[in-house]
């Protein structure tokens, strides 16, 4: 934490020192990302219990810069794009190491639940934290999952918690989490989750037929084990263990007039990683990691023949980081990732297994008030499959950031970044066609970014306020686009496309405080980004906004809290947008407008803390789609007991 | 000489809509001038589960072309049309439904809900009359018959895995059994065209024929000419000849068709191929169905470039063919060419235009 400047005449003579919203806190040796280079977003668990939220996916909604393609329910698949790039280009990570699909390179975020979440938080471009994985630099943005700890050094030894929350349409959500001190070096916790629903909410579609959603029924079971020591020469060690058990209906685009067939999901991941830290000297630090993971799922589709698909990914990956500290204001990091994953699908014979190796140098320069960041990413990736031949691809990426307080003593921060990034053709992509297409290459994107961010306390009512406005341009080449071919089940997929996408982030927090009783926090946040296919001069779809990508959107939030209870309030919108390439009236999609309320109240009872919580989703039952011919939940509510012990 | 009286006889029945719709000046000139065309119905299919199926209409009258006169109302997944007497029937398979308009006030007459066992929807595929009723493959592996005065279906015989194309011969329906939806055995089902008999409504044999029959069409000859697929892989497509009178199955030496329509002796086609990288590229020519050994020829002679064609059409009346192209990605566009394949005319519909109807006076 660190202390605010003032930015009125006010004087006091204590320093309140508050967190701020966007500061990216990493441990206590890396404060203030006012200096960050890239846009950085962070909500912490005290403001993802107030965001109406019960899936990661609902409150990635209020990050700015991102859009979250949502098939609707809470079994509907989720996915992450920043700033129009597509699904593809995210990178996910869950306490520090990435989770990734080989197959589809995009991950479902649905599936993570908010339980045990400390932070989650958003890198458009990079961390300015150099200490980290090479394949923290390989995407366009990265969204970083933490989960929480609660025991501290000297309090107490142990901490129990369970949460149970039950809601419309048949929502069952109990958790429970353990946590011990083991000795004085290591701490322990075990976790475990089960959320069912039935998923049969009532709909409109876009011609006005009433429906009730038909086979969205979701059973998921998560587990989790963590172990964490710090020692006393300077060494940390954490280990984790995570079991995923899903059994979910997915019910389909609707279908005007009639009913649509849906499919059966199971689904289960699992996972082990373990990562050391140990910083020798001030100057000179190391890390590394190592985790196995094992993936298999099974569609079962409702067609005659009931079909079934079955994907198996297992990965393993290592990777190692150094750090060295050149002086007080120089550092340099050089990290290296090495992963092997392999794929097995019933309906491939090819059975593909890549070896990709990421590296990255990275550099950083601070003093005062300027900031530089560099870094070069690499990677190989060396494919094999059973029979035939394949491509093996390699690229680097450059990062460049720069941030300057330009006026001293005014924390007025100026921004910018530039980076380069690839992502390699996913095994769909390559292996899912009886012939393997040798000529498909890289999919490359190129972000500018330009902001600034003013951070303050306005004295003693505005403890906290602050404004971050970014300007960003972005360009893709070599699109891979798969479209229809011979057959339904054949598609066609090339290097083809290009698009530009032009935008602003605008984002505002407010943190007011009346009295010791009485207190409120604001945020609202707007973007508006025009993304335009700039494949090929003189066709149909040339410089047409692409699909699933509104003009404008925003979303916001207020609480207040009062002695009696908390009164929290958020809102999504999202303006007009098409779903199909050639932007016509005949596709373009309503804008939409979520709102939501809650009401929470946490009662003390000696050592034990019980919250209470009651929420109102979709508040004014609008009927919308985020994805065409996949409605959305109207209204709906929910309760939420937790307990701490 | 029954041959003769045949062609003859279809020739007549051409011009009937000509007498019946004509003024009474109009008919010393009859034997001579061939109808105008008066609308130009294109059905799109839309984009899988978007429900933006659309029909298409072109006034000959006023050379207007509407996009979408169901003004996106259609559903999700049209397939095939029919004009019988005045109306238009139009399937729509995602939304198992089958629409009638009257087809000169465009106005809805009724919606049909098909569904199948235990209640559940049926997806209508291909259309084919007698002229009293109309026969509609399913893709549940049916053939139901339907009133068009009463709009009511009223009998249903199952056929094989996936019936597509269907015609009439004699009072006996042909239905192609594609086996379309098994993509992962290599359609092994789809080897044989059903034979129904139109009174009992019982299926009668199987015939055997090439592998992934799709589309079928009778000539005036009594025959049924069947496009095979294959597998898009080590089985190319290959086009049959069934001789209704004999049960005869030959294959058309040197041609393969993705689709063909035939008008008197004449059949027009087109083939899409897709290199290893999934570039298409297509061919349209025609052959004479008499020949023995048939010498297809290009037909496009005026060098108009038509993209991936996804439908065609022949108007007998006018020997006009209509070819449509699509790329999935934007709106398709019909192209009409005179019988010499030169092009009259070209005009921009919906998504995936699959079907063409048009409609003289």
């Amino acid at each position: 934490m660190s202390a605010i400047k003032l930015c009125g005449q006010e004087k006091t003579d204590t320093i309140r020192t508050y967190t701020l919203r966007e500061v990216n806190v990493e441990g206590e040796q890396y404060p203030v990302a006012v200096r960050s280079t890239s846009p950085v977003q962070v909500l912490k668990k005290e403001m993802l219990e107030k965001l109406n939220v019960l899936q990661l996916s609902d409150a990635a909604k209020f990050l700015s810069g991102v859009q979250i393609k949502d098939y609707g329910g809470v079994g509907g698949m989720k996915t992450i794009s920043v700033r129009g790039l597509g699904a593809t280009h995210s990178l996910i990570t869950y306490d520090g190491l990435a989770v990734s699909d080989y197959q589809t390179g995009q991950m479902d975020i649905g599936r993570f639940s908010l339980e045990n979440i400390e932070m989650i938080r958003l890198n458009i471009g990079e961390s300015d934290d150099i200490f980290r994985s090479a394949r923290d630099l390989s995407a366009a943005g990265a969204l970083h999952i933490t989960t929480r700890w609660f025991t501290v050094d000297g309090e107490k030894k142990r901490k129990i918690w369970g949460g149970l929350r039950g809601g419309s349409f048949g929502l069952f959500n109990p958790s429970v989490s353990y946590e011990q001190r083991l000795h004085r070096t290591f701490r322990a916790r075990v976790s475990a989750e089960y959320l069912q629903t039935q998923g049969d909410y009532p709909y409109t579609t876009v011609i006005g037929e009433k429906k009730i959603r038909e086979n969205a029924d979701v059973r998921t079971f998560n587990t989790e084990a963590n172990l964490q020591g710090n020692f006393n020469n300077g060494g940390r060690l954490s280990f984790k263990m995570y079991a995923y058990d899903s059994d979910h209906s997915l019910p389909g685009a609707y279908r005007f007039y009639s009913t649509s067939p849906g499919e059966q999901v199971k689904d289960r991941t699992f996972f082990a990683q373990g990562a050391y830290e140990q910083k020798f000297s001030s100057s000179l630090w190391f890390r590394s990691a190592v985790k196995a993971t094992d993936t298999h799922t099974r569609y079962i589709a409702s067609s005659a023949h009931s079909d079934r698909y079955l994907y198996d990914q297992r990965e393993y990956y290592a990777t190692a980081t150094l750090l060295y500290h050149a002086g007080s204001h120089f550092s340099v990091s050089w990290a290296n990732d090495g992963s092997f994953s392999s794929f097995r699908q019933n309906l491939m014979d090819k059975k593909p297994e890549r070896t990709l190796l990421q590296s990255a140098l990275s550099a950083k320069y601070q003093r005062d008030a300027l900031s530089l960041n560099g870094s070069l990413f690499g990677a190989y990736a060396h494919d094999r499959i059973r029979s035939g031949d394949t491509k093996d691809f390699s690229d680097c990426s450059p990062y460049l950031g720069f941030s300057v307080t330009p006026i001293k003593n005014v924390p007025w921060q100026i921004r910018g970044f530039y980076k380069q990034t690839f992502r390699q053709p996913t095994f769909s992509d390559l292996y899912a066609l009886p012939f393997v297409n040798k000529k498909l290459d890289v999919e490359k994107a190129v972000q500018y970014d330009l902001g600034m961010t003013w951070v303050c306390a306005a004295g003693k009512y505005f403890p906290s306020l602050s404004v971050v406005v970014d300007a960003y341009w972005n360009r893709i080449r070599d699109k891979i686009i798969a479209f229809p071919g011979a057959s339904m089940y054949i598609y066609t997929i090339q290097n083809i496309g290009k698009v530009e996408a032009k935008g602003v982030d605008i984002r505002l927090n407010l943190d007011g405080y009346v009295d010791e009783r009485f207190s409120y926090r604001l945020q609202a946040s707007y973007s508006c980004q025009q993304a335009l296919d700039r494949t090929e001069p003189g066709t149909a779809i040339f410089n047409h906004q692409i699909p699933y990508t509104p003009y404008h959107t925003s979303s916001g939030y207020a609480t207040f809290e009062m002695p009696w209870f908390n009164v929290n309030y958020t809102l999504l919108f999202c303006g007009e947008r098409y779903f199909n390439r050639v932007n016509l009236p005949e596709y373009r999609m309503d804008a939409y407008l979520d709102q939501g309320i809650s009401l929470d109240k946490t009662l003390h009872w000696k050592e034990t803390k019980i919250k209470f919580l009651a929420e109102c989703l979709n508040l004014y039952n609008r009927s919308y789609e985020v994805v065409r011919s996949y409605p959305m939940p109207g209204r709906s509510f929910r309760a939420t007991i937790k307990i701490v012990y | 000489m029954k041959r003769k009286f045949l062609n003859w006889s279809y020739c007549l029945l051409a011009f009937v809509p000509v007498f019946i719709s004509c003024d009474k000046q109009d008919d010393d000139n009859a034997g001579e001038k061939l109808p105008e065309v008066a609308g130009i119905f294109v059905l799109n299919q839309g984009v899988n589960n978007q429900n933006d199926a659309g029909l298409s209409f072109y006034s000959m009258e006023t050379g207007d072309v509407y996009t979408d006169i169901l003004q996106g109302t259609l559903g999700d997944g049209a397939q095939d049309m029919i004009i019988f007497k005045d109306k238009l029937f139009i399937s729509v398979s995602g939304s198992a439904r089958i629409l009638a308009l009257d087809m000169y006030s465009k106005k809805t007459l009724s919606a049909i809900s098909l569904t199948g066992k235990e209640g559940a929807p049926r997806s209508p595929r291909k259309f084919v009359s007698d002229g009293e009723k109309i026969y509609v493959s399913t893709f549940d592996g049916y053939v139901v018959q339907i009133n068009p005065e009463t709009y009511v279906v009223e009998k249903s015989v199952q056929v094989g895995p996936n019936p597509e194309g269907i015609a009439i011969v004699d009072g006996k329906i042909y239905i192609a059994n594609s086996d379309g939806e098994n993509y992962l055995n290599g359609y092994a089902n789809g080897k044989n065209v059903s034979v129904v008999d139109a009174a009992s409504f019982k299926e009668e044999k199987k015939i055997p024929v090439g592998l992934n029959p799709c589309v079928l069409q009778a000539d005036v000859y009594g025959n049924v000419f069947v496009g095979c697929n294959g597998n898009y892989a080590d089985i190319p497509a290959e086009l049959q000849k069934i001789d209704t009178k004999t049960g005869l199955v030959t294959t058309v030496p040197g041609i393969q068709a993705s689709n063909f329509t035939i008008g008197g002796d004449v059949c027009y086609f087109y083939h899409v191929v897709y290199d290893s990288e999934g570039t298409a590229s297509a061919s349209i020519g025609y052959f004479d169905i008499t020949a023995v050994h048939p010498d297809p020829r290009p037909f496009v002679t005026d060098n108009t470039i038509v993209g991936t064609p996804y439908c065609i059409h022949l108007d007998p009346a006018t020997k006009k063919v209509y070819i449509s192209e699509s790329n999935y990605t934007t709106p398709g566009k019909i192209h009409v060419f005179n019988d010499s394949g030169k092009e009259e005319n070209s005009f921009m519909v919906g998504m995936n235009p699959c079907d063409i109807a048009v409609y003289s006076r």
